[in-house]
């Protein structure tokens, strides 16, 4: 059976990529939730992020942030919303790693707003003893492959106005 | 959730005039004092606290989605994603993929969800950028679906040329399928034709077909630092030479404090 975020990646379904590099892509999701969602998904066909290693994390996700930057650039957006759904319970419909870069504006007519739920003290502290727990034996590997992204990239995002916009809107916010 | 007292209009005036003769570092000084999740990392407020090291900070989340639900956010106050420095959201990232799995082997989860909202559009309430993981199970009723719809072929190609526009723009070729025939087309066309004739600043906002960029032609397939940098500067010599830059939203007016305030 032929994963379909593979064959996008290998070109087979005639949807162009809006970026590619080494290890990630990205296309603009052919239904999409609202128009510029954008679908950004490791090359290597893995089901759940969990089969990443921390590299592969990481390229994925300087990715989806660059793309976020660029949708608030290139559209006239009011924010975004990135979302995983990792494992069919949560939504995943195509069994290939893949964040959602969902850009926002005001009555778009969308919303992910959960209600809350509510547990007893003692579920709560349950928890949270049991995820400090597991939390403790966590080891993070910092790096020891070359990074692959060419360096302009950084620097061109940050002399860009509308980024510099974008962050000056966001701190006009208070809570 | 906490939600604010609210101020009179008196006040809110008095605010809003503050703010708007605020530095950038100055506004974030002030949104971080006002941040409860600044207060949360540093002890002032109990949580539940799961997992820090010297980037990171997770807690559960005391209006939880389900059980088991983590917040995990950078230390230091950065509002929305586009902020975080690169190196901390890589951090960051890793330990949400460990906090996800955490999740799966603790609770025996079926899956997770990661969620992020960046900006009051996209439903975040707080100023402190955060990520959510949300163990989940079947028929558990959390609304993280993403409805698919039908969209136009053109309008989709339309926002497609757009941005990979801007990503040619800032990187290259190499790094979209921009539109691989115009891309030789232009490669082809005789470099320095009107280049001299059409404003930059014009040339920039012509349409997608155009052709626009006949100086990036040349170094088609290796991308250097120079060849980037160049012609950017140009652009942003013309824009302060003509009229003002126009602001695309018209952020940081007073009616769009006035706006986000009210929508708090």
């Amino acid at each position: 059976m032929g994963c379909v975020y593979c064959e996008l990646r290998d070109g087979q379904r005639g949807i162009k990529k809006v970026y590619k590099d080494e290890s990630t892509f990205a296309v603009l999701h052919p239904n999409p939730a609202v128009p510029g969602h954008v679908v950004v998904m490791p090359k290597e066909h893995v089901t759940i992020l969990e089969q990443l290693s921390d590299f592969e994390v990481e390229q994925l996700f300087t990715t989806t942030n660059a793309l976020s930057k660029l949708l608030f650039e290139a559209l006239p957006i009011q924010g975004t919303n990135i979302i995983i759904q990792n494992g069919s319970t949560a939504g995943q419909e195509i069994p290939h790693v893949a964040v959602h870069l969902i850009p926002r504006f005001e009555g778009d007519g969308l919303s992910f707003e959960w209600e809350p739920k509510k547990y007893s003290d003692q579920e709560m502290s349950t928890v949270e003893v049991l995820f400090r727990e597991l939390a403790k034996q966590l080891t993070f590997d910092h790096g020891t492959k070359k990074e692959v992204r060419l360096e302009p990239k950084k620097e061109v995002l940050k002399e860009e106005p509308g980024a510099e916009n974008v962050m000056l809107r966001h701190l006009n916010r208070i809570p | 959730m906490l939600k604010p007292n609210i101020t009179p209009d008196s006040k809110m005036a008095e605010l809003q005039e503050k703010l708007k003769k605020m530095s950038p570092e100055e506004l974030r000084e002030f949104q971080k004092k006002q941040c409860v999740f600044c207060q949360i990392i540093s002890g002032k407020i109990p949580s539940k606290k799961v997992y820090e090291d010297a980037v990171s900070f997770s807690v559960l989340d005391i209006n939880p989605a389900n059980l088991g639900h983590m917040l995990l956010m950078p230390k230091e106050h950065y509002s929305i994603m586009p902020q975080v420095p690169d190196a901390d959201l890589k951090h960051l990232f890793k330990v949400a993929k460990s906090l996800s799995s955490i999740a799966l082997k603790g609770l025996k989860a079926e899956g997770t969800s990661i969620f992020i909202a960046n900006g009051a559009a996209a439903g975040q309430r707080a100023t402190h950028f955060m990520v959510h993981i949300i163990p989940r199970t079947q028929d558990d009723h959390v609304p993280l679906s993403i409805p698919q719809k039908n969209v136009q072929k053109e309008s989709l190609e339309k926002i497609r040329i757009q941005l990979s526009k801007k990503v040619e723009e800032l990187l290259g070729p190499g790094y979209t399928e921009f539109d691989t025939k115009s891309v030789q087309e232009r490669a082809q066309a005789k470099p320095e034709s009107n280049r001299f004739e059409q404003p930059i600043l014009e040339a920039e906002y012509t349409e997608p077909k155009a052709e626009p960029k006949q100086q990036k032609e040349q170094p088609k397939t290796e991308l250097k630092k120079g060849h980037l940098k160049s012609p950017r500067k140009k652009e942003s010599k013309e824009f302060k030479k003509g009229e003002p830059r126009k602001e695309t939203t018209g952020e940081s007016s007073l009616d769009e404090i006035a706006r986000v305030l009210g929508g708090n």
